[in-house]
């Protein structure tokens, strides 16, 4: 890691969505940071903000609904004070972005080559040729066979491990700082995931990408970051390195989480399930969100949101939890039996 | 199947080995591919090409593959949803399965039920809980009256894990993804059915509800003693949930053992790769040591001789081989695979042979 300072830092990022029934808060509150060449996992149920977070460090929301407040700070510098000048280049050259759904991501009607070499030719100022060359190189490096008769094939004569392979070449074209892949392995099989991942953890490594990961998926997370971010009702949760987190979490939604993976190396009679569903976020509990379906619930849990605070021993990488609770004294009540989805 | 030693923990009900449920043999599903002005049939995806299983009373049969390897197709074609099918036989607690029609089929019906992968498109948005979860009571006169039939509707929704008196009016949408899991898993235990083919029923939810859905399925299966036919590509889930697993790959089952010996000793070298595929939740675990490379192959043209040679990271010269037959190895009770170079594992005993290709 470098010690001149985080390339992403969002502080207190706030994103609510304006809608005829009141504000959503997707994301209420995020405080994050990624240095360079570190990579960070961030997971969490569907609509818990992990998206929402970055789609607005990307600025890629509309804004209304959208409403940002707080700050995400690129190299120090605020992305919401930057005009669609500094945006360009900011999108694409500094920090390029992976969607989960190869096929909706890529043009149909447009060639892979002219979708590979538009970015290049943009950011870089390569002409036809040399643009032409740099994404058949880029094709060789994800893995495609024969790239430079692949360039003139469309996105629909690729397989989907394959599209995403083109994705993350297209990502990577233009040597970005920073990669967000959000879910990107998501909609393919454990095999083409195995490849894709790898790939990208290759990738990263040579280049010293910085690497923010999107994922409800554990086992991803725990083979690929330096560090994880559980995200709850829009709002960082806990924090810590990897080892640290599966192997001692704090917060009892990440202790959670993790009972309810089956683990192929543990025999288990019965999965611990978290109870209850995630809240609606036009309807969150008060003060910690999480004290709904939370076995360790005390009654000062439903009148302050409790804030980050470092759990960790003095002088060990931090690990920050949002709980009022410390778990490791504290014991569980039991959980209701069957407890409705 | 059973016999082996038993393992030392006891996870699941243990099935009841002595009655079979479904019994299918070399089920064949080719779907043809057409072309030209008069829709000739030009060549077959031949989707299952040769499937051999039973399933017995109170068990769980996990069929796992990649995208594309046949599993859906086979739950699909024994609940008669793809008829007809291009060969083989399949019978239902003693029954012909494939060759009954009109009414017998109707009340076949009854008894095989499935639980489909997305609980928002296979529900009527139009429909209240109570006649999603009713309706296949009154079409097959279980109960006569609405009274009784809202009575059965709520004990239903009481099993899993429904509010009974809140939730009976209610229309899908008001619900989440893991509750509506739940309607569609009442409407398929409605009517008390032997067989459920579960297909991908937990995949497309999250992971805290995953483990209530999975949960649910495995104590109604311990009230209830159906067998359930699990579909799914989650390994780390199949291997939780089913006494027995199948491990497919294009159209063909390539390797068959119970649930805890395929994981400890996987012995096709497919199978080998697909459980190295699966990410860990252990930030210690090696990653993907024996990772497989390449994609499933084009199942309109699959490579000759052995269809897992390109990929196997065993495959030797004779594996490419034109027609040659796939012998099929015992390995341990119950435990059978196939492959060309099956001799080589220690104990392996040839059974028999899958047709060549």
């Amino acid at each position: 890691m470098s010690s001149n300072g985080p390339l992403l830092d969002l502080r207190g990022l706030r994103t609510h969505f304006r809608t005829d029934r009141g504000p959503v808060r997707s994301v209420d509150g995020v405080d994050l940071s990624v240095a360079p060449g570190e990579s960070v996992g961030v997971v969490g149920e569907s609509g818990s903000g992990k998206s929402v977070t970055m789609l607005s460090v990307m600025r890629l929301l509309p804004s209304p609904p959208a409403m940002h407040q707080g700050q995400a700070l690129w190299k120090g510098e605020d992305v919401f004070g930057w005009g669609a000048r500094r945006l360009r280049s900011f999108r694409g050259r500094e920090v390029a972005m992976i969607f989960q759904d190869p096929m909706t991501s890529l043009n149909p009607y447009l060639k892979i080559g002219v979708q590979l070499t538009e970015a290049v030719q943009l950011h870089l100022g390569l002409d036809h040729a040399k643009a032409r060359d740099r994404a058949a190189e880029m094709l060789r490096r994800v893995g495609i066979p024969v790239p430079e008769s692949r360039l003139d094939d469309y996105p629909h004569q690729y397989s989907g491990g394959m599209r995403q392979r083109v994705m993350i070449a297209m990502a990577l074209s233009c040597e970005p700082q920073l990669l967000i892949a959000d879910e990107p392995t998501t909609a393919l099989d454990v095999t083409i995931q195995a490849q894709i991942l790898e790939l990208i953890d290759a990738q990263r490594r040579a280049s010293g990408t910085g690497l923010v990961l999107i994922t409800h998926s554990l086992g991803v997370v725990a083979g690929m970051c330096d560090r994880v971010v559980v995200m709850y009702a829009g709002r960082v949760v806990e924090e810590g390195r990897t080892e640290d987190l599966f192997g001692d979490p704090r917060m009892p939604y990440t202790v959670g989480l993790l009972r309810s993976v089956p683990r192929l190396d543990v025999v288990t009679e019965r999965l611990v399930p978290v109870p209850g569903t995630p809240p609606d976020p036009q309807r969150l509990p008060s003060g910690c969100p999480f004290r709904v379906r939370c076995p360790w619930a005390e009654a000062r849990c439903a009148e302050t949101r409790p804030e980050l605070r470092d759990v960790a021993a003095p002088g060990a990488a931090p690990h920050r939890i949002a709980c009022h609770v410390d778990i490791t004294k504290a014991a569980p009540r039991e959980p209701a039996s069957g407890g409705a989805a | 199947m059973s016999g082996g030693a038993a393992p030392a923990v006891v996870r699941r009900k243990a099935a009841d080995t002595s009655r079979v449920v479904l019994s299918v043999k070399d089920l064949k599903k080719w779907f043809p591919i057409r072309k030209g002005l008069f829709s000739k049939v030009v060549a077959h995806v031949k989707a299952v090409d040769g499937v051999t299983f039973d399933i017995h009373a109170g068990e769980t049969l996990g069929f796992v593959g990649e995208s594309g390897c046949g599993k859906t197709t086979v739950g699909r074609a024994i609940l008669r949803l793809l008829d007809p099918v291009t060969g083989g036989s399949a019978s239902f607690q003693g029954q012909d399965l494939l060759a009954v029609g009109g009414d017998e089929l109707r009340q076949l019906r009854r008894k095989m039920q499935i639980i489909f992968q997305d609980p928002y498109s296979s529900l009527n948005p139009r429909m209240t809980v109570e006649s999603i979860v009713g309706e296949a009571l009154t079409v097959h006169g279980i109960v006569r009256t609405t009274k009784e039939r809202r009575e059965r509707v709520q004990e239903l929704l009481k099993k899993v894990g429904l509010d009974p008196v809140r939730h009976i009016a209610r229309y899908p949408h008001e619900f989440s993804g893991g509750q509506r899991q739940r309607i569609g898993i009442a409407r398929a235990i409605a009517l008390e059915p032997d067989l459920i083919v579960c297909d991908e029923a937990v995949s497309a939810l999250d992971v805290s509800i995953q483990a209530q859905i999975i949960n649910l399925l495995q104590q109604l299966q311990e009230e209830m003693g159906m067998s359930y036919l699990f579909i799914a590509h989650g390994l780390n889930v199949v291997e939780h949930i089913s006494h027995r697993v199948a491990v497919m790959y294009l159209g063909r089952i390539v390797e068959i053992a119970p649930s805890d010996r395929l994981y400890d000793h996987p012995s096709h070298p497919y199978t080998q790769a697909l459980l190295s595929a699966i990410p860990e939740t252990d930030p210690d675990a090696p990653m993907n040591p024996e990772q497989l490379q390449g994609e499933v192959p084009n199942p309109i043209n699959p490579p000759a001789g052995c269809r897992f040679h390109p990929r196997c990271r065993f495959a030797e010269a004779r594996c490419k081989a034109k027609d040659q037959p796939i012998p099929v190895w015992r390995i341990a009770p119950g435990h059978e695979m196939a492959c060309i170079l099956g001799e080589k594992i220690p104990g392996a005993e040839r059974i028999g042979e899958q047709p060549g290709f």
